[in-house]
């Protein structure tokens, strides 16, 4: 094999590996957008290369194992979201130090369950513009792989 | 002579009833009489939104008992006020966390803890009396999963026979088809030293085609005549278990006018999919009987979706209704709506005719804070 055929090779597999990779857009995209901007007047326009981490921390206590980590990161994270929804004594009392890192937004009224979102455990989603693509359901094997990808932010 | 005896064969097949060929009866649509509002005072500091909730009914008296975070509230809705609460937790000689309970009079009641392992029957005090351990009992039953006691499938304790009655079912996950072949109802001798098991079937009803799966696992249970009745959410039937067949035999079938059940739903599908299910679904809640042998359900209705605005419909906004079947004449149905500022899962079969509802709901604007607010209702 000539050495510009192999690498043809190797640029077609890349792709292959990549395209495998890339998350697939989100079965609720049109919901979580409706949302973002009804209740958080977040418009989709201005949402480019975001990443948005919801975190239902009234109805799901796995959503106290992911406070360490959120709270170990110190360098500021601007294309970071991070949604609470409901009411957590532990999370109040952090807010500030979570508004230092990232961007956070409150849903104390639990609102986002009027919306077809598919949230119940946490959800990782990243956003580009109107498209909305589903990273990773926060189950407890998956906290480890949360952490990593936020420090790559 | 053949053709003869191909009709009386068809004859009598068409007589075998498994719940899907019977015509439901329509209940005819009627008015409940509120009897009495009944106001307790809860500004101090008590709970309001139970996990659970039981009522104790004699001749004279009428109190209601809840459960939040393993202690036990009592009030006295005669009098119209709190008596005293009981911690759970700290006078037991071993770890409980309070799962269900079970009031036998006031100075008896029985715990089952989370684990479905102990049962605890304490005082008055909240001081224990016995421990039951019922683990070696469960873990001898072949091919048995878990106990489950949700708000409308509730451990027992039976006085007559002296044992308790739990509800469980095979170590399956809900979308497992093999889950909806039968469920377990045992009943354990208080003394510990026998039990039974019954593998009580599903309604043929609950056979969906293959991808999809029947909502509604759980059954209700309830007496007349000292006849165990049956009847499950996701159908119309109300059946008695025959044990010489080892299966449901329907005594009658009554439809909801405000409700389609035997929907289903795509085994694969997701958590939103299923909440969606969930909120526009119609299906019976729980069901009852008083000592007259009328068989009361709690129905809740089907809903849209999403209301105009385009938002979802939860669970409880849904309107709901008590349906009341005379089981000596059922075609004597009759289906009671109730105002959507009284909460379904807390409705109680007080006496005959008699429910207790509460108005303790998320979305009653009616409702007074400082207030433990209930009807008592007459369906007549």
């Amino acid at each position: 094999m000539k050495l510009d055929q192999l690498y043809i090779t190797i640029s077609l597999s890349l792709c292959v590996v990549l395209f495998s990779c890339q998350s697939k857009e989100y079965k609720y995209s049109e919901e979580i957008l409706r949302y973002l901007l009804q209740e958080h007047n977040l418009k989709a326009k201005f949402l480019q290369d975001q990443s948005l981490l919801i975190l239902d921390v009234e109805g799901c206590a796995c959503s106290e194992e992911i406070l360490p980590l959120l709270l170990a990161n110190e360098k500021r994270k601007d294309n970071m979201l991070i949604l609470i929804v409901g009411n957590n004594d532990k999370y109040q009392s952090n807010i500030e130090r979570l508004n230092q890192v990232y961007k956070v937004y409150t849903d104390y009224s639990s609102k986002i369950k009027f919306y077809s979102t598919g949230l119940s455990k946490p959800l990782l989603l990243t956003i580009n513009g109107n498209k909305v693509y589903l990273k990773l359901y926060v189950s407890d094997d998956k906290v480890d792989e949360l952490s990593k990808y936020i420090l790559t932010l | 002579m053949k053709k003869l005896l191909f009709f009386v064969l068809l004859a009598s097949c068409s007589q075998v009833d498994h719940g899907s060929s019977m015509k439901s009866i329509a209940p005819k649509i009627k008015n409940l009489n509120v009897i009495k509002n009944i106001n307790v005072n809860i500004s101090d500091g008590i709970p309001y939104n139970f996990e659970r909730a039981s009522i104790l009914s004699g001749q004279d008296s009428l109190s209601l008992v809840g459960l939040f975070e393993n202690n036990l509230y009592f009030f006295d809705l005669i009098k119209e006020e709190f008596a005293y609460s009981i911690d759970l937790i700290n006078h037991q000689p071993t770890t409980l966390d309070v799962a269900d309970f079970y009031v036998h009079s006031m100075d008896s009641i029985y715990i089952l803890d989370q684990e479905r392992q102990i049962v605890v029957l304490t005082n008055s005090q909240g001081f224990h009396k016995e421990i039951y351990r019922l683990r070696e009992i469960l873990g001898s039953i072949e091919n048995f999963g878990w106990i489950d006691c949700n708000r409308a499938n509730r451990f027992k304790y039976d006085n007559d026979s002296g044992s308790f009655i739990l509800y469980g079912y095979p170590p399956l996950a809900p979308n497992d088809p093999e889950l909806y072949e039968y469920a377990f109802v045992i009943t354990i001798d208080q003394s510990l030293e026998s039990h039974d098991v019954l593998k009580l079937p599903y309604p043929s009803t609950y056979e969906t085609a293959e991808g999809y799966y029947p909502i509604g696992m759980y059954f209700h249970t309830s007496e007349c005549n000292e006849e165990v009745l049956y009847s499950f959410p996701n159908d119309n039937g109300i059946y008695k278990y025959d044990a010489s067949l080892s299966e449901l035999r329907l005594i009658t079938s009554v439809k909801s006018n405000f409700t389609e059940v035997n929907r289903v739903l795509k085994r694969d599908h997701d958590y939103q999919e299923e909440e969606n299910y969930v909120n526009t679904s119609g299906f019976s809640f729980k069901a009852s009987t008083d000592n007259s042998c009328n068989y009361y359900r709690i129905v809740k209705h089907s809903q849209l979706l999403k209301d105009s605005e385009g938002l979802l419909n939860p669970y409880g906004n849904s309107s709901w209704s008590i349906i009341k079947t005379n089981l000596d004449k059922p075609e004597e149905s009759f289906e009671y709506q109730i105002s959507n500022q009284f909460k379904l899962s807390e409705s109680y079969l007080v006496g005959d005719n008699i429910f207790l509802l509460s108005k303790e709901k998320e979305n009653n604007s009616e409702n007074t804070e400082e207030l433990l607010q209930f009807d008592l209702v007459e369906l007549r």
